[in-house]
């Protein structure tokens, strides 16, 4: 199988009479993973009536029907995709190149980009299943806990509504990502969480955040329920456990019933009522969110969180929404319609029956085989239809929502069986021949392909992970507060002055914070504010003019305060090596020949200048900041 | 009967589209751009005819609601501070004048209309309101575009050939709770340029010197771009676009006028005021004049939350604050506006041209002040003042009672009050746009309407409010 992958490049490189082969590589057989991109293009490009040209044509018609031995099925999740496009005569990309797959599966997996030492030895390990150890490695770094901590505090909004708690759930999600604690145990604990304080009780923080303000005015005396509008939160929170564990968007039927509005949305939830939607928060019936109060003031974002309320009302007036028309109150799944058992905790068998029902599972690994694939079997991730899964029943006039249903269920039963270990599931996706094929696709690409995984999507780098890009290029850290010293009293005391380091990551962060220029370029490349819905991460005019303008990067390309340039300048005289580093530090690849050459004849002008301009113009290409 | 437009129709080519923007990002190869099928009442005649009486629009938000009572609606209250000194104006309203000495000058040009209601109380979603043009409503939020993105896409028809800058910009809009919307349904090329004024005055108003090293490090990135174009094609349409946003941003930041736009002179900041709003404006006034292609400007003043010490001098946060910086820079910036004649007809000044909305998303509780010396959200009534585009200054619509606390006259031909929606009926109308029309094909299948006539609560008219021209 692998040989016709070597034959399918080798070729081209034997037979594209034109190019020269790469002046890094002088053996006999040249290492593919080691070939600039450039010798790749031709078979791509290429009409002219030369051999390589009739290769090309050979070989990428070939690949309509895909050869299952052109690309490995590593895994469970290969055979499903793969079986699917050959079942279909799709065309696929070939696999990413080693130098493509550090930086890609770097920045997706702890949203960072590889340094040069992280790449060569990468590139210089001879085993033959140095991918896999590299996507453990990954996996294992405290990188990874920042990544996809950051990812849930935005999925949870996690700001100043949570007050002080914020940094407290942030260090909490941090520890279990990285000690692989089972997903679904954390999600219950959020979910069953009570305690005196959000401060103390990490897992409270998200229940604190969804609070709902009741009526302005004075507390009148320290349990003051009225401060906060009990109802509405146990609503809010029914939606956020919906969403978040299960993909599944219930706010429609907090307002009213499916029946009327939702045939042409939503199949399943069309059949629901706003009585189910009670039942489901009236799991949180019994729940109090009381806000500390000084000086007669409620402090909005310090609860306490207890269940000694008497159970959801029904017929209570809301804030936000239509209001309550009455109907039973008793708790029941709106899944399975199972109540929770008589004399448990109501909170503690919402947490059961949810994290054991099968669509726990399904959200849970969809989620995040989308943030990871691009794009989810079932698309967008908080959105399933649970009326249109099943690929043998499928309500007429609507199409089966999952792309790949096995898949999906497969995904879902090997995260159960290993006890909802994310580790795992992210090892399994980052293994399998699907995440790892190019983004680059021979021929013509049609939208139809889409659903087929036919190739690696591309994405823009997300604020943080751009940031943080630019900042690793350059070797001009960030600064975002957080250093910690000792009081001047325990100085006085004699006691050694204890100074932590500072938050120097924009992945790091527990909530943003920033102001003035950095928070201009942040929020131009969407970096959530976690107050509003979401927003989708979208591409504007601004951006390009960010990174041309903003200080965050033109204060980074200049030789100063021991910057990449400056280092590479005073390290080397040759003016090829510092193009090769800079190169090799900001896109994770070496230079083109051709690229090597402007890059010198710029800096062969004017040193300094030409260097600073060759690292602006670096981190100004699309492919910078993009992942591929 | 004629059929039904698409998107496309109503856009230029893609060749114009390059003019601005590009084909835009929708996808990460993982999306497509549908086209929409824009419903431009077609099939029953639009009962709306509008004015066209205005190239632009700027809407200056007092976010966070500034207290009506001892502003533009102003009521004798126990809460009210002692050193308020309430006048006639020569148009017989009466108005805060020793709070407001500046706009005071400017009220012959405003018309309030005092008649507002909201459906919101909370900030989020009123602020929300006031971007959107419509109550929040999370299940399609994803897809709602703000106002401004709306007017941009549609006024794209009519960018010409030489206007480069955005036709969406705004001020500190990242203050307020809800952020920039996006652009929703709408390509990214219609998505606002939120500018923080003082960055901006930093960063775009390249000199001499700057715009030589930035064509310098282009020739650099050019250079990069022209060895890998070929390479990059494999990766699809969305990278490709990519580079055709950061040509037209580099055609910005080096045409001449953009940088101009950035300058403000010693006498603005004084006028002006040298504060985040005051700059705003100025920057406001400025892109107007260049007259290069930005025909909506949302100014946010974030910060008029005063549920505490409102009238407290001691605080470093209080209404009187947030007057000084509001008063002298919306004033400064009608008066500029009036004070420059348009480049077609020199009897008619860019004021003529502009429409000028002010609002909060409500109003502040009447009566005494709370517990802890403030006012807190208020609903009920509340006012929105305009000016320019033929707007008839010096004029009351509508009516609160004694307390400024419910409406008593709503100032219109109906019997419900006007809100929101009836502002961006009128915004529409004022720009040409026939604001019947909806948006069918949206990516969860709900039609967008222009304007939303369900509200939250029930069906409400949506006229746009013709009494404020007069007549």
């Amino acid at each position: 199988m692998k040989h016709l992958h070597i034959l399918f490049v080798g070729a081209a490189v034997c037979l594209a009479a034109d190019d020269k082969p790469p002046s890094t590589s002088s053996q006999a057989t040249p290492d593919i993973s080691q070939m600039p991109a450039a010798v790749h293009s031709p078979l791509f490009q290429s009409k002219k009536p030369t051999q390589a040209g009739v290769l090309t044509e050979r070989v990428t018609s070939g690949l309509a029907k895909p050869d299952a031995s052109a690309v490995p099925r590593r895994n469970f999740i290969d055979n499903h995709i793969f079986g699917k496009m050959q079942r279909d005569g799709i065309p696929h990309a070939p696999l990413a190149t080693d130098r493509e797959f550090i930086r890609r599966v770097s920045l997706d997996l702890t949203g960072r980009i590889p340094s040069s030492n992280e790449i060569q030895e990468f590139l210089d390990d001879p085993s033959k299943d140095r991918r896999a150890r590299l996507i453990q490695k990954l996996i294992e770094s405290p990188a990874f806990g920042d990544k996809w901590a950051y990812f849930l505090m935005d999925t949870f909004r996690a700001n100043g509504k949570m007050m002080r708690g914020v940094s407290l759930f942030h260090m909490m999600l941090k520890d279990s990502l990285m000690a692989d604690r089972p997903y679904n145990d954390l999600a219950g604990s959020i979910m069953a969480a009570s305690g005196k304080s959000n401060y103390v009780v990490a897992a409270a923080n998200p229940i604190v955040r969804e609070h709902v303000e009741g009526k302005p005015g004075e507390a009148d005396h320290a349990d003051d329920l009225r401060k906060i509008h009990q109802m509405d939160t146990h609503d809010e929170l029914a939606i956020l456990f919906g969403k978040v564990f299960l993909g599944m968007n219930l706010s429609c039927i907090a307002c009213h019933d499916g029946k009327g509005h939702l045939e042409k949305v939503n199949v399943y939830l069309s059949t629901k009522k706003r009585s189910d939607f009670f039942r489901m928060a009236a799991f949180m019936g019994n729940t109090r969110y009381i806000p500390h109060v000084e000086n007669k003031e409620a402090k909005m974002g310090h609860f306490t969180v207890d269940d000694l309320a008497p159970g959801y009302d029904t017929k209570g007036d809301s804030m936000l929404r239509i209001k309550r028309f009455g109907g039973p109150s008793a708790p029941k799944f709106i899944l399975n319609d199972e109540a929770p058992r008589p004399g448990a905790e109501v909170r503690e068998e919402l947490a059961r029956l949810l994290t054991s029902d099968p669509q726990f599972a399904r959200a849970t690994v969809n989620m995040f085989f989308a943030k990871l694939m691009g794009v989810g079997i079932v698309d967008p991730y908080d959105e399933f239809d649970l009326a249109r899964q099943d690929p043998n029943n499928v309500p007429n006039g609507w199409e089966l929502q999952p792309s790949h249903p096995e898949l999906l269920n497969a995904l879902a039963d090997d995260f159960r069986k290993n006890n909802y270990s994310l580790h795992r599931l992210f090892s399994v996706i980052c293994n399998s021949s699907a995440y790892q094929l190019s983004a680059r696709f021979p021929g013509e690409w049609k939208e139809s392909y889409t659903k087929y995984y036919a190739r690696k999507f591309v994405r823009m780098l997300s604020a943080e992970e751009l940031h943080d890009a630019i900042a690793t290029a350059t070797s001009r850290p960030g600064n975002f507060g957080g250093a910690r010293r000792s009081s001047a009293q325990a100085v006085a005391n004699g006691e050694e002055a204890e100074v932590s380091q500072p938050v120097q990551m924009a992945m790091q962060v527990a909530a943003p914070r920033n102001s003035g220029e950095l928070k201009s370029f942040m929020q131009a490349f969407g970096q959530a504010n976690r107050g509003t819905p979401a927003r989708p991460s979208q591409p504007s005019p601004l951006q390009p003019i960010m990174l041309m303008r903003s200080s965050v990067v033109t204060d980074r390309v200049l030789a100063a305060k021991d910057s990449r340039v400056q280092r590479l300048l005073d390290s080397y005289k040759d003016d090829g090596k510092v193009v090769d580093e800079l190169f090799t530090a900001t896109l994770a690849r070496p230079p083109l020949p051709e690229e090597r050459t402007l890059a010198t004849s710029v800096m062969a002008k004017s040193r300094t200048e030409g260097a600073q301009n060759v690292q602006w113009a670096l981190l100004n290409l699309v492919e910078f900041l993009y992942n591929f | 009967m004629k059929p039904i437009r698409t998107i496309g129709d109503i856009l230029p080519t893609r060749r114009d589209l390059l003019r601005y923007g590009g084909l835009g990002l929708a996808a990460a190869s993982a999306e497509t751009f549908l086209p929409l099928r824009v419903r431009a009442a077609t099939t029953t005649p639009s009962k709306f005819r509008p004015r066209g009486n205005a190239k632009n629009v700027v809407f200056y938000e007092i976010s966070g609601a500034i207290s009506h009572l001892e502003s533009f609606d102003f009521k004798e209250s126990p809460g009210m501070p002692k050193d308020i000194q309430v006048s006639k104006l020569s148009t017989g309203i009466y108005f805060p004048t020793n709070f407001f000495p500046n706009i005071s000058r400017v009220m012959d040009k405003v018309a309030i209309v005092r008649s507002f209601v909201s459906h919101e109380e909370v900030h989020l979603r009123g602020q929300y309101y006031v971007q959107a043009g419509r109550p929040l409503n999370v299940a399609f939020a994803k897809e709602i575009p703000s106002l401004g993105s709306v007017v941009a896409s549609e006024l794209e028809a009519r960018r010409r050939e030489s206007d480069t800058f955005p036709t969406y910009v705004s001020f500190n809009l990242e203050t307020n709770q809800v952020g920039a919307l996006s652009t929703g349904f709408l390509p990214p090329q219609y998505s606002v340029f939120d500018l923080n004024p003082q960055q901006a005055l930093k960063g775009m108003s390249l000199d001499q010197k700057a715009t030589e090293l930035l064509e310098e490090r282009w020739r650099v990135l050019e250079g990069l771009r022209e060895i890998n174009r070929e390479r990059m094609k494999g990766f699809g349409r969305g990278v490709e676009a990519y580079e055709d946003f950061s040509v037209t941003g580099k055609k910005l930041l080096t045409d001449r006028r953009w940088p101009a736009a950035f300058q403000i002179s010693d006498d603005d900041r004084k006028r002006y005021g040298n504060s985040s709003p005051g700059i705003s404006c100025a920057l406001a006034r400025n892109l107007l004049r260049q007259d290069a292609g930005t025909r909506y400007i949302h100014i946010c003043q974030h910060g008029w939350d005063h549920h505490r010490r409102i009238w407290d001098k001691t605080t470093d946060d209080n209404h009187y604050a947030l007057i000084r910086d509001f008063d002298p820079a919306l004033a400064a910036l009608i008066e500029d506006l009036a004070a420059t004649p348009t480049k077609g007809d020199a009897t008619k000044s860019l004021l003529d041209e502009t429409l000028v909305v002010f609002m909060s998303e409500f109003g502040r509780t009447p009566g005494p002040l709370n517990f802890i010396l403030g006012r807190d959200h208020h609903k009920y009534v509340f006012p929105a003042m305009f000016a320019g585009a033929g707007v008839k200054g010096g004029t009351v619509r509508g009516a609160s009672d004694a307390d400024g606390r419910f409406c008593t006259d709503t100032g219109w031909d109906h019997k419900e009050q006007p809100r929101i929606e009836n502002v961006v009926a009128t915004i529409y109308s004022a720009l040409g746009i026939d604001w019947s029309k909806e948006v069918h094909n949206t990516p969860s299948g709900r039609v967008y309407p222009y304007v939303d006539p369900l509200g939250a609560n029930g069906i409400i008219p949506i006229d746009e409010l013709s009494g404020i021209y007069g007549g």
